[in-house]
């Protein structure tokens, strides 16, 4: 048996492993001095957590019975309640914000999640991160239901929480349509690449570069949490006053097909381009290719994101255990993580372009599919119909 | 692209989905079988039982207004820990960060008089509010591990509340343990204090 690692050590001492399991490392014990020391002085510490930690248990305090405590609960709360959340709602309660909603939700776990510093870059006062790689995860929005019930208003404070923070230093200019993909590349500073397999593209447009930065207020984001109804996502205290610059280079949407163009209404915030779909995907014979030089986002060096990324993927309606779990797994250095609901949608890697991709297949648009991957630099997605084959053929055709 | 499209499909179609509500047997229920644990468990760490019933009222209230939990498989025991004992951490932050530490021990010793007398029971507070300040300087994600463990739920339970794997939980107690000690012994000095 290999010595025993401090977890292991931990729950031995606290006397939470199997019976099986202990019996294994008392005969490592044993037979292992080196360890015997190690538990021994860890046995030590802990009881001394331990042993502060119990001067907390109460003095033999009546705690109010659980019945009583309900009826003046109920008296305080759900009564009036009832009363006052009916019409409140269906005053408040308008369409028009979802899209909102969701791009903001998106633009904020698309940037906090998706970058952290690498730690070897602390000597820098600054650390600038560009997308590398593209992890796309799976959340469950049910962790949504629920919400509409409570007041809408919330979803505007969070909007507001936002946009307050945010300073544009760059506003776009209106996307330009261009002839073709030279003179998009002319104008966007890159190489624009075209689908050999079809014919066009239709039309060819280059969206303006993006800047902005925020500043984060903990205890702002803390309280609309709150009011969101979800109280128990947990905001590291270290990102209160970290501020974040976010650069978005030009961006190329090339349309094949009928793509009939959409125009969206223009985000106070100067994030609708996070969101910006020029044609609408859900045409059946549109095929959109996106070129995206990567984003950089800069951020103080000393900033731990991985607590951030827990609680921008809980906000995303993952489970508390499984953002941690991913927290732990992603190279939040050079990482852009997408949410996609699983209701909805199913993802797997694929091999695209000579590199890892991830091809994602909404379930309720029949073959409808997005396939996404970065390439020296570049994030593309291809979005089109038809099967994971025909993706990828298409794919194959980029030149 | 598409993905954020078809993310904000699906956020509409949640939101379009029926308004519900928690039926009152069922909150009743909830709230029966869950108080008691919760006042307990906040109790600890703010030591003092208005203000412990206070938060525990906030958890609820914040469980009631998502009724969406009681679908699917939510763990509800679970989020009432998790949210109350967050918000009992943030209380005790806020007390820390106002100084408020030694006026909160004052009432807690009128309210809670000991028969040991007075001067055991300043001895006890001192200490109490030792090991609070401590709790108020590590990361909170760490206190509330610490909290509940200490208010003696097992491995299981802690895993279950915090929806991590059992298996990681002595790795994750570790860390809190080593990280509390350090401060406590930055904060208050060599061990022979407490």
């Amino acid at each position: 048996m290999n010595c025993l690692n401090e977890g292991t050590i931990q729950t031995y001492i606290d006397q939470e492993l199997a019976a099986l399991e202990r019996e294994h490392i008392e005969r490592h014990l044993a037979e292992c001095a080196d360890c015997r020391t190690r538990v021994d002085a860890a046995a030590r510490d802990s009881a001394f957590v331990q042993g502060a930690l119990s001067a907390l248990k109460p003095n033999a305090t009546a705690i109010a019975e659980p019945g009583i405590a309900y009826a003046s609960f109920r008296a305080a709360h759900v009564e009036e309640q009832r009363e006052a959340r009916m019409p409140l709602l269906s005053r408040w309660f308008g369409r028009s914000w979802t899209p909102a909603w969701g791009a903001l939700a998106i633009a904020l776990v698309a940037i906090l999640v998706g970058f952290s510093p690498a730690r070897t870059w602390a000597e820098r006062l600054l650390a600038t991160l560009r997308v590398k790689r593209i992890a796309v995860v799976g959340v469950d929005f049910q962790s949504f239901k629920g919400m509409e019930e409570s007041d809408p208003r919330s979803y505007k404070l969070l909007e507001r929480a936002i946009s307050d923070s945010v300073v544009v230093t760059k506003r776009p200019d209106t996307p330009q349509v261009v002839a073709n993909s030279s003179a998009a590349a002319q104008l966007a500073g890159f190489r624009v690449r075209t689908l050999k397999d079809l014919s066009g593209p239709q039309r060819v447009q280059v969206n303006g570069e993006v800047a902005f930065h925020m500043t984060v207020d903990r205890d702002r984001l803390v309280s609309v949490l709150d009011e969101i109804g979800r109280p128990e996502i947990q905001i590291p205290e270290a990102v209160d006053g970290a501020t974040l610059s976010v650069h978005i280079p030009k961006t190329v949407f090339s349309m094949y097909g009928d793509c009939k163009s959409r125009s969206r209404g223009r985000a106070r915030s100067g994030k609708d381009e996070v969101n910006e779909v020029p044609s609408d995907p859900s045409r059946s014979n549109c095929t959109l290719l996106v070129q995206a030089p990567s984003p950089s986002v800069t951020v103080p060096p000393d900033l731990n994101m991985s607590d951030v990324a827990e609680a921008g993927l809980q906000l995303a309606g993952m489970g508390a255990g499984e953002a941690h779990a991913l927290c732990q797994t992603v190279d939040w250095t050079s990482t852009l993580v997408i949410p996609v609901p699983r209701d909805s949608a199913s993802y797997q890697p694929v091999f695209v372009d000579g590199v890892e991709g991830t091809l994602i297949q909404m379930q309720r648009e029949q073959n409808r599919y997005s396939l996404l991957w970065t390439k020296n630099g570049i994030i593309y997605s291809l979005n089109g119909n038809g099967t994971m084959n025909d993706a990828l053929a298409l794919a194959s055709s980029l030149r | 692209m598409d993905a954020v499209h078809s993310l904000n499909s699906s956020m509409t179609r949640v939101q379009e989905s029926s308004a519900q509500r928690w039926p009152d047997a069922e909150f009743k229920q909830v709230f029966l079988d869950n108080y008691s644990r919760i006042v307990a468990v906040l109790m600890r760490l703010l030591g003092d039982r208005m203000r412990a019933e206070e938060v525990a009222n906030d958890a609820f209230l914040k469980l009631y207004q998502q009724p969406g939990l009681r679908e699917g498989k939510a763990n509800i025991s679970g989020w009432l820990y998790r949210t109350a004992t967050n918000l009992g951490i943030d209380g005790l932050r806020s007390s820390a960060r106002r100084g408020r530490y030694e006026e909160a021990a004052a009432s807690d010793r009128q309210r809670n008089s000991s028969p040991e007398g007075p001067l055991d029971d300043l001895i006890v507070e001192e200490r109490r509010s030792r090991v609070r300040a401590v709790l108020a300087a590590i990361k909170p994600t760490q206190a509330q591990l610490l909290i509940l463990r200490a208010s003696g739920l097992s491995y299981k339970e802690l895993a279950e509340i915090l929806d991590v794997k059992q298996s990681g939980i002595g790795t994750m107690l570790n860390r809190a343990e080593a990280e509390f000690r350090q401060c406590y012994l930055q904060l208050h000095g060599n061990e022979e204090g407490l």
